[in-house]
């Protein structure tokens, strides 16, 4: 194409130039060079080949190469891959570490009023597990699940790690000197208002001395002790009835029937392991001792999930209950009673509250049938009225023999009544108290509401609160002092006749912290320089010196004594006892002459099964727990009957509000078989708002209605409104609800055999009736070749008859072997990693449901269906009879869960520890939990039940050491040492000498999903109910 | 192009994930910032003589 | 003619793949043996301690100073303490000995390059070794005649396995052996 400046036009145009749009003068005036030069696409230079020789020889790409190797090199030429780290010993080792062996050492819990002995056992210095003393004469080996958990209240990251005082709003770290300094001051200048000291219950007579000396010194000072679910109810109704408050304990184990009252004898109150151990005495399959269990309660408790018969009744009417069997016992002239007991009738009684009438007459004649050996016993909750008519049928019946005549309770201080309670409470509103003490007590949480105690605190000019962690009562205190745990104090208790027992530090205190009675000491001696750690020790001992040796009559000098006592935590004294409790029948005049009028609900506070009081809200294991009952984890809830609820028009996970005059709580409802209509029960100890961070805003707090003046007892109300209002709070439960509608699912326990259960009565007259079945014996062909266990092999076996699915052996298995806590979210989506959970069947209908419960845990199968799956061989069997679960091997594939018939393999979905509250598990200081013989699990591998391979390893180490042959005997796993019914049996199958034997080949042990020929090494015991003969 | 987009996503992602292992000390902020425990037994305890296995 | 594509593929590329894949697996495999089964690591220690003067020369039992090996799962280096027995008063002027003497003095724990270590999912039992009579040799080598510690056999589970297996062979000196365990969860719980 010709070039277009060559046209005629341009060269018109390069002879006339355009005056527009020129670039430059060149251009303007077409400049022959310029146009030549911009003829050329590119300017000198600019298209030729780069001069080879001139650059360098090395190309970028080259250099880029260059660049990665070296560092690459350098990378591994830096690093020694060879380095294994150092191995630190110690500078001086302490005498009694021996790195990988456990010490053991004798304590008390301070878990509650019981005082259970513990052995607690320390790895390289730190608590690792807490158990029982097997050497305390009540407790006898075993402690509740709270005992258990209390060890991680030790390594708690939320602990205060020293003293703080109110500067501002704001609490700012002080000195122990400076801070002791200033309250020995206020103090002394309190004038003339008092000095509160609120404490919970004291059991320990060195530090009920304490405190009286703190009086002495500080005249002002008034003690007043509290807890929130107390006996003051029946102490009440004995001294009405029997002149003094003390009431006996109950030789549980001598019963033949027991009548349960709205009393969760087995699963709650302080006495909880001594009952269970007693009761189950009485539900035994060796010896074939049974006895039979009516309870008549308000909403199904742990100890009504064990009933033989059971009956539902709201806690107001059972007064009305008690007075009518009395009247009954009359009209069939079994008892002679010259007083007037009312008009009570049995028979109008149970039309009016729908009681089968049936099961009255076998309670009936069981009472008539058993005289002194059968009792019954009202729960704590109930009015006075329902007590003393209970002593009064008692003492009619005879059962009064069942009263332990050797075995005091003893009161080193007594509760403060709600009398003197309600006076402090006044007192506070005049400004007449001047400093108010919170000695380890959360009065602002548990105090009734109706004291407004935390508005009266305002009337307070000094709050100075003693805790470990901050809590309600702390927060708008003037001092936070924090206190050890228990794990890291000296005390003593005195809780029965003919012991004491002691308690004793284990490890030095983790953090700048003192124990509450030393600081105590520390302002009674006024000179706060003066403070030593070894104060309280030294004051224990002097008092053991002088007011408790003497008594003892001991050959040993005082020091001998004291290093065995500490030894053995406990020390008996010869203290027999001989009570006699001679009842005073003119009582029964001033018991109302007919039922009070009920209306409206009722409403049951109860204590939490996990968190007590809500002292443990902030024990992750504990809030994990599920609710024996309801299997409810992380909650409260307000639970109804299903009759009331469609009255209602309520559903689980729907809101309600109860009202009881002036206060009111909105808390989700869970209909609960089992539960008596019109009848509210709700369970406290949730709903906290300064717990730490496991603990807060968990919950809904029943504590606002607890309005003591306004109950029938202090934890019973009457009369309530209950309203649906709108919202949804999704409950979680461990496990889900069982749906009695699917005609598929129903009855599955039952068709599967998963569940087995027989009654005493065909059991007695017939011992095989369970092992007919196992006539057809069917030897179907295996996957695997048969192996020979003729060696040890070991096996469990769970008596469901002593199992009353407390819950204590999963805590034990929780902390043994370094369970995470996984958090309301993950449970929801069945996530818990509970190795060990205790699954609860409903048979029957809604409202009149029969409970089974069933521990189940790893089967070790001897044909595992787990072991064939697995991809990598991360699980297989070995010789003595276990399921090898092994995690650095696990990919995490999950064939193995799925083939689990039973369910019980955990998978780390995550690393737990790190997912839940924000990595609060992988503090620092919680890694001193941890069992360092078992590994702690992160992401992708799955877990299970190991039947304590740890300690069947340390056991065999234990027996090559002495040379000796290792018997199942020496092997006890976790969950077996916390049974306190001793349901739980473990050893050699193949040992014939052995107490487990007998439960592996007894006539009533079955296996679950035994015709999946899988083999199981579970035994499971089956249930036997004390029904009368006629009934199936 | 298509080696480019490859190696800047690369890149980017490598990026990232140095990032993030650098920097996890941002989230324990608070927990590393925390003393140092020391684990002292108790001199004054006495112990249990049998050492180790079942419990006494 | 013209070579297919798959021709190209299968005779040409994936020979040369195989190859290098191959090649690479063996030489990595067998340069990384020292690395893998840690045979051959002899650290410097803080502190000369040599083992040949102090358990061969002067013949100090094993266990005088790795005390817990019978009992529990760990031998136990010992404690400063335990050198300070003697060297409280023996060869203080030698300059190791002063600077253990510092450790000593200032609480300050030692810290020893670890020679022998199995990893933390293998939970080892010395008490179970030696109770059976095996001697310290058999698993350290001549700590005798060692003045700087290595580690001498390899401690990969396939060598732990072929004493298990081989246990008559390789501890001739111990009558009636028996077989070690096999199972996993002798060891990996």
């Amino acid at each position: 194409m010709p070039d277009i400046r060559d046209d005629e036009i341009t060269k018109g145009a390069a002879n006339n130039p355009d005056p527009n749009y020129w670039r430059s003068f060149e251009e303007l005036h077409r400049d022959q060079s310029f146009i030549n030069e911009i003829n050329k696409e590119f300017k000198e230079g600019a298209s030729e080949s780069p001069d080879i020789s001139g650059i360098s020889a090395f190309s970028r790409r080259k250099f880029l190469a260059l660049l990665g190797a070296s560092a690459a090199f350098a990378g591994t030429a830096c690093t020694n891959y060879r380095d294994k780290g150092e191995i630190i010993p110690y500078n001086k080792k302490p005498a009694e570490i021996t790195i990988g062996k456990a010490n053991y050492y004798a304590s008390t819990c301070n878990g509650c009023s019981f005082a259970c002995g513990v052995l607690i056992k320390t790895r390289e210095g730190r608590p690792v597990k807490i158990d029982g003393n097997p050497d305390h004469p009540v407790s006898q080996g075993k402690i509740c699940a709270q005992g258990q958990a209390s060890i991680m209240g030790l390594y708690d990251p939320d602990r205060l790690k020293s003293p703080k005082s109110n500067n501002n709003n704001r609490f700012v770290d002080i000195s122990w000197h400076d801070a002791d300094a200033e309250i020995i001051n206020e103090l002394n200048n309190v004038g003339s208002k008092e000095i509160a000291l609120i404490t919970g219950n004291i059991v320990s007579p060195a530090e009920n001395k304490l405190i009286h000396d703190f009086i002495n010194k500080y005249p002002a000072a008034k003690v007043y002790s509290f807890e929130q679910f107390n006996e003051s109810v029946r102490n009440n109704a004995w001294k009405k009835c029997y002149g003094t408050g003390e009431f006996p304990l109950i030789k549980w184990n001598q019963a033949e029937v027991v009548v349960s009252l709205d009393s969760d004898f087995l699963g709650m109150g302080a006495n909880k392991i001594e009952n269970t151990r007693l009761f189950a005495e009485r539900r035994d399959v060796i010896n074939k001792k049974f006895n039979r269990l009516y309870v008549v309660e308000s909403n199904l408790s742990l100890t009504g999930m064990n009933a033989d018969y059971r009956l539902k009744l709201r806690p107001d009417a059972q007064y009305a209950f008690v007075m009518a069997i009395l009247n009954e016992l009359r009209k069939r002239n079994a008892i002679d009673v010259s007083r007037d007991t009312g008009n009570f009738s049995l028979e109008n009684f149970a039309g009016e509250y729908n009681l089968s009438k049936k099961d009255l007459n076998y309670l009936m004649d069981d009472l008539m049938n058993n005289r002194g050996r059968a009792i019954v016993y009202a729960g704590d909750q109930l009015p006075v009225n329902v007590h003393i008519a209970v002593n009064a049928l008692n003492e009619y019946l005879g059962n009064s023999k069942l009263y332990n005549p050797d075995a005091e309770k003893i009161n080193i201080l007594p509760l403060s009544t709600y009398d003197e309670l309600k006076n402090l409470a006044e007192k506070m509103k005049a400004g007449q108290v001047g400093m108010v003490i919170h000695y380890d007590a959360n009065p602002v949480y548990n105090f009734p509401v109706n004291f407004n105690y935390e508005e009266l605190l305002n009337n307070v000019d000094i709050i100075v609160s003693l805790t470990q962690v901050e809590n309600e009562s702390s927060i708008n205190g003037n001092y936070i002092l924090p206190v050890h745990h228990y794990l890291e104090s000296w005390g003593d208790a005195k809780t029965r006749n003919g012991f004491y027992s002691l308690r004793q530090p284990v490890i030095s205190p983790l953090y700048d912290t003192r124990q509450k009675e030393a600081i105590l000491l520390n302002w009674i001696n006024g000179e706060p320089s003066s403070f030593k750690e070894t104060v309280y020790h030294e004051y224990l001992m002097d008092y053991w010196k002088t007011e408790v040796y003497p008594g003892l009559n001991s050959k040993l000098s005082f020091k001998t004594l004291w290093y065995g006592a500490l030894h053995d935590g406990v020390v008996l004294k010869n203290e027999k006892v001989s009570l006699s409790f001679t009842f005073n029948s003119s009582v029964l005049a001033d018991l109302p002459s007919s039922a009070i009028n009920i209306s409206g609900f009722a409403v049951h506070i109860k204590e939490s099964y996990a968190l007590k009081d809500g002292r443990y809200a902030n024990n992750g294991w504990l809030q994990e727990l599920p609710h024996p009952v309801s299997k409810v984890t992380w909650d409260n809830y307000a639970a109804v009957s299903s009759t009331t609820a469609k009255k209602l028009g309520l559903e689980t996970n729907d809101l309600v509000e109860i009202k009881i005059s002036d206060n009111s709580l909105t808390i989700p409802v869970l209909v609960q078989p089992g539960a008596a209509d019109n009848s509210i029960t709700i369970e406290t100890g949730y709903g906290r708002t300064k717990a730490g961070t496991v603990g807060e805003r968990v919950g809904f707090n029943a504590n606002k209605l607890s309005n003591i003046s306004t109950g029938l007892s202090p934890w019973l109300f009457t009369s309530a409104e209950v309203n649906k209002v709108p919202g949804n709070y999704k409950l979680v439960l461990a496990q889900t609800f069982y749906d009695f509608t699917q005609s598929l699912k129903q009855d599955l326990p039952k068709k599967r055999g998963i569940i087995k259960e027989g009654t005493v009565a065909e059991y007695l007259s017939n011992p095989g009736f369970m092992i007919h079945e196992e006539e057809k014996s069917k030897e179907l062909p295996s996957v695997n070749p048969p192996f020979p266990y003729n060696k040890l092999k070991w096996g469990m076996s769970i008596d469901l008859n002593k199992c009353l699915s407390c819950g204590d052996c999963v805590v034990a298995c929780l902390v043994e072997n370094n369970i995470p806590v996984v958090g309301k979210d993950q449970v929801n989506v069945g996530r818990e990693m509970h190795w060990l959970r205790i699954d609860r069947y409903y048979s029957g209908t809604m409202e009149d449901p029969a409970v089974s419960n069933q521990p189940m845990l790893c089967q070790q199968c001897d044909q595992a269906p787990c072991e064939n799956v697995c991809p990598v061989l991360a699980t297989t069997h070995s010789p003595d009879g276990l399921n090898q679960m092994i995690y650095n091997r696990c990919v995490g594939t999950r064939y193995c869960s799925n083939n689990c018939p039973y369910k019980v393999r955990r998978f780390n979905f995550f690393n737990f520890r790190d997912d839940f509250r924000d990595g609060y598990q992988e503090s620092p200081v919680f890694a001193l939990l941890q069992n360092p013989e078992v590994t702690v699990r992160s992401r992708g591998v799955m877990e299970k039940c190991t039947f304590c391979i740890q300690r069947i390893a340390e056991a065999k180490a234990d027996a090559v050491r002495e040379g000796k042959e290792l018997k199942g005997s020496d092997v006890t796993t976790a969950c077996k040492d916390a049974c306190s019914t001793n349901a739980i049996k473990f050893g050699d199958i193949n040992n014939k000498e052995e107490e487990f034997y007998k439960y592996r080949n007894h006539e009533l042990g079955y296996y679950v999903l035994e015709e999946l020929n899988i083999k199981p090494n579970v035994t499971y015991i089956a249930k036997l109910r004390n029904t009368h003969s006629e009934e199936a | 192009m298509n080696r480019k987009k490859f190696f800047s996503s690369f890149g980017i992602g490598l990026t990232g994930l140095m990032l993030f292992k650098a920097l996890p000390f941002k989230f324990f902020k608070k927990k590393v910032s925390d003393k140092k425990i020391y684990v002292k037994i108790n001199p004054l305890a006495i112990r249990r003589q049998k050492i180790g296995g079942k419990n006494a | 003619m013209k070579v297919s594509y798959l021709d190209y593929i299968l005779r040409n590329r994936l020979p040369v793949t195989i190859f290098v894949a191959v090649a690479a697996f063996v030489l990595t495999f067998f340069a990384s043996r020292a690395e893998r089964d840690g045979v051959g690591y002899t650290p410097d220690q803080p502190i000369n301690f040599s083992h040949k003067l102090h358990a061969g020369q002067m013949q100090i039992d094993c266990q005088y100073c790795h005390i817990s090996v019978e009992k529990s799962r760990f031998a136990m280096v010992p404690a400063v303490e335990t050198c300070m027995n003697c060297h409280k008063v023996a060869r203080t002027d030698s300059p190791e000995i002063i600077k253990l003497t510092k450790y000593y003095n200032e609480g300050v724990a030692l810290p020893w390059k670890r020679v022998h270590k199995v990893p933390d999912y293998a939970y080892f039992d010395h008490s179970v070794h030696i109770d059976k009579g095996i001697k310290c040799e058999s698993c350290h080598g001549e700590i005798k005649n060692m003045n700087k510690v290595g580690q001498m056999n390899s401690f990969t589970m396939r060598n732990c396995l072929s004493c298990h297996r081989n246990s008559h062979e390789r501890l001739p000196y111990i009558e009636g052996i028996s077989k070690g365990p096999e199972y996993c969860y002798a060891c990996h719980r």
